[in-house]
């Protein structure tokens, strides 16, 4: 690690070679992000060296793996993340706005896990039509591919959220 | 007359209005409305309290269906498959834990948090399976004596260090080799890069391996791709519109792939230039070692200030990996979340090494470009490093290299 920090070339490449190694698995999905996850990474792993944040708990080795795969989960989930639209600001106050606004990487890790367990209890029928509407099917497109009249998809779809959030409820209150 | 007719209309106009909007409102959240529905959906809510109470519980409900396992999580599950380690904020300071039960029953279900743990796995084993000088290398790395840090790092400062301690990178590891079940295929595609490359095997160039890496990935993808048109193809024969369409995407897919396979095969016939010239320059070069002249090494550039301002280089800490940032002024280097491309000129003004990166913005919201450049892929003496947008030049810093 010092001798990397130093500069000195061959514990470059070495730790280079590492880093690519163990973001290589990832460049499948990541395609034309990967070199510049990458790049995040090697920032990264230069701070955390130098600011002395690696305390040898593990092997240095694999606390690159480890730093090296967070960064580059961390940027799937951000490009899973859904896009919400935005409102027309002269229709809607500031309360709806904020709604819209709330950034969603900053769920915290706690309310995170519940939305694991919530989602752990619905059925399949509720996660089927809600995964089509996380991948921006309108209404339509959902009643043709699950063959339900466009007012009863409506309805199963509201009555999917309710489940969920009762679920929600339930355990929280447990 | 008016009396018997407006009470029996006011009632029931707002209930039905309420109803329609709230059965709406996952698809105005996924942007599917259409202008018309849009616009009364978004006319009753600037009205309406209550469907603005709805409309936040639809959210609430999105981050439910679209919940998928952290990356602390994924790690943990690939690494030995004891997901219980995972510890999550509880109360009163104390440690919950996601269960191993509920981490699998949630890999069941859904196929791209699967896929992650798949990835990780293959990520241990690429590691896991590197061996000769990279395994002698590694060792002298890992055994240095370890600095420790001034103070505690916070949880969100280094989220990683949440996975249990302890060595994971082993020769028995339970996991495949990186790519096993592709391997015909990345034969394959190793064929197809040993054509293009005419001999740039025998060229020991990081470049070269990133780029062989990148058209192992893309042969998969196109293997994928294929496989999919096939089966589309074959839905389309039987099936109506939707499985036409769903053809048409999947060829438009292949045919994005195949194109994109042949831009890497390009910049592969081109590294193959470079990494002859690179080696020869290395061949008769001393070490090349980024220079001490905090005017030119391991400085902060600011379009502010100019280029060649070393003031801040004691930051990067001596001779290591040059690491750049450069700092936008607000005026707009670029717009947040724009790429530009960085490119290092010889003394020449030959290029020598190029790369994109993306604009970011730092913890206090000022955007800066951060660039880590390996001495060992320059050529020593006066270089420049240059910022361009598209093919228009953003600017210039003068860099050396001895």
């Amino acid at each position: 690690m010092r001798d990397f920090l130093a500069g000195d070339l061959e514990a470059v490449r070495v730790v280079d070679g590492w880093l690519e190694r163990a973001a290589s698995s990832y460049r499948r999905r990541l395609r034309n992000q990967w070199d510049d996850v990458l790049q995040d990474v090697r920032l990264e792993v230069t701070r955390l060296l130098r600011d002395g944040k690696f305390r040898g708990d593990s092997s240095l080795k694999t606390y690159l793996w480890r730093v090296t795969c967070h960064t580059c989960l961390d940027r799937l989930r951000s490009r899973q993340r859904w896009t919400m639209v935005e409102l027309d600001p002269r229709t809607v106050d500031d309360e709806v706005a904020a709604i819209f606004e709330r950034p969603q990487e900053k769920v915290w890790s706690a309310e995170r896990d519940l939305m694991i367990r919530v989602l752990a209890q619905m059925g399949d029928d509720c996660r089927h039509l809600w995964s089509m509407l996380i991948d921006g099917h309108s209404y339509r497109e959902m009643s043709e591919e699950t063959g339900v009249s466009e007012g009863a998809l409506r309805v199963r779809v509201l009555r999917c959220r309710r489940k969920a959030l009762e679920v929600r409820d339930d355990l929280l209150a447990s | 007359m008016n009396e018997t007719t407006t009470p029996t209309a006011t009632p029931t106009a707002p209930t039905e209005a309420h109803e329609r909007t709230q059965q709406l409102l996952p698809w105005l959240v996924n942007g599917t409305l259409e202008d018309a529905e849009r616009q009364a959906v978004e006319e009753h809510l600037a009205a309406c309290a209550e469907c603005r109470g709805e409309l936040a519980a639809t959210r609430e409900a999105f981050a439910a269906y679209s919940a998928h396992l952290p990356p602390e999580v994924v790690m943990a599950y690939a690494e030995d498959g004891d997901a219980a380690a995972y510890p999550a904020p509880g109360e009163a300071g104390q440690p919950r834990m996601l269960e191993r039960q509920l981490v699998e029953r949630h890999l069941e279900q859904c196929a791209g948090c699967r896929d992650d743990v798949e990835m990780t796995r293959e990520s241990l084993g690429a590691l896991a399976g590197e061996s000769g000088a990279a395994d002698g290398a590694s060792s002298a790395v890992a055994t240095v004596p370890l600095q420790r840090g001034g103070g505690d790092s916070a949880d969100g400062d280094e989220p990683w260090r949440a996975a249990p301690a302890g060595p994971v990178v082993t020769a028995d590891s339970a996991f495949s080799p990186a790519g096993s079940r592709w391997l015909p295929f990345a034969m394959a595609a190793c064929l197809l890069f040993a054509v293009v490359a005419g001999g740039g095997w025998f060229m020991d160039n990081e470049r070269l391996d990133q780029r062989q890496a990148e058209i192992e990935a893309l042969q998969d993808e196109l293997l994928d791709a294929r496989a999919a048109v096939e089966t589309a193809r074959a839905a389309a024969g039987t099936g109506g519109g939707e499985a036409a369409a769903e053809l048409a995407r999947y060829q438009r897919d292949l045919e994005e792939l195949t194109a994109e396979m042949e831009g890497l095969a390009g910049q592969l016939s081109t590294e193959e230039g470079r990494v002859a010239a690179l080696r020869d320059q290395l061949a008769s070069a001393d070490t090349p070692a980024i220079q001490a002249d905090p005017s030119f090494a391991n400085f902060m550039l600011d379009t502010t200030r100019g280029a060649g301002d070393g003031t801040e280089a004691a930051e990067f800490g001596g001779d290591g990996p040059l690491v750049v940032t450069i700092t936008d002024d607000g005026s707009g280097l670029v717009g947040e979340g724009e790429q530009v491309t960085y490119r290092i000129l010889d003394a020449a003004g030959d290029a020598v090494a190029e790369d994109s990166v993306t604009l970011k913005r730092d913890g206090a919201g000022l955007p800066y470009l951060g660039i880590v450049i390996n001495p060992s892929r320059l050529p020593s003496g006066d270089l420049t490093l240059q910022i361009l947008d598209g093919e228009d030049e953003l600017n210039r810093y003068p860099l050396r290299l001895r």
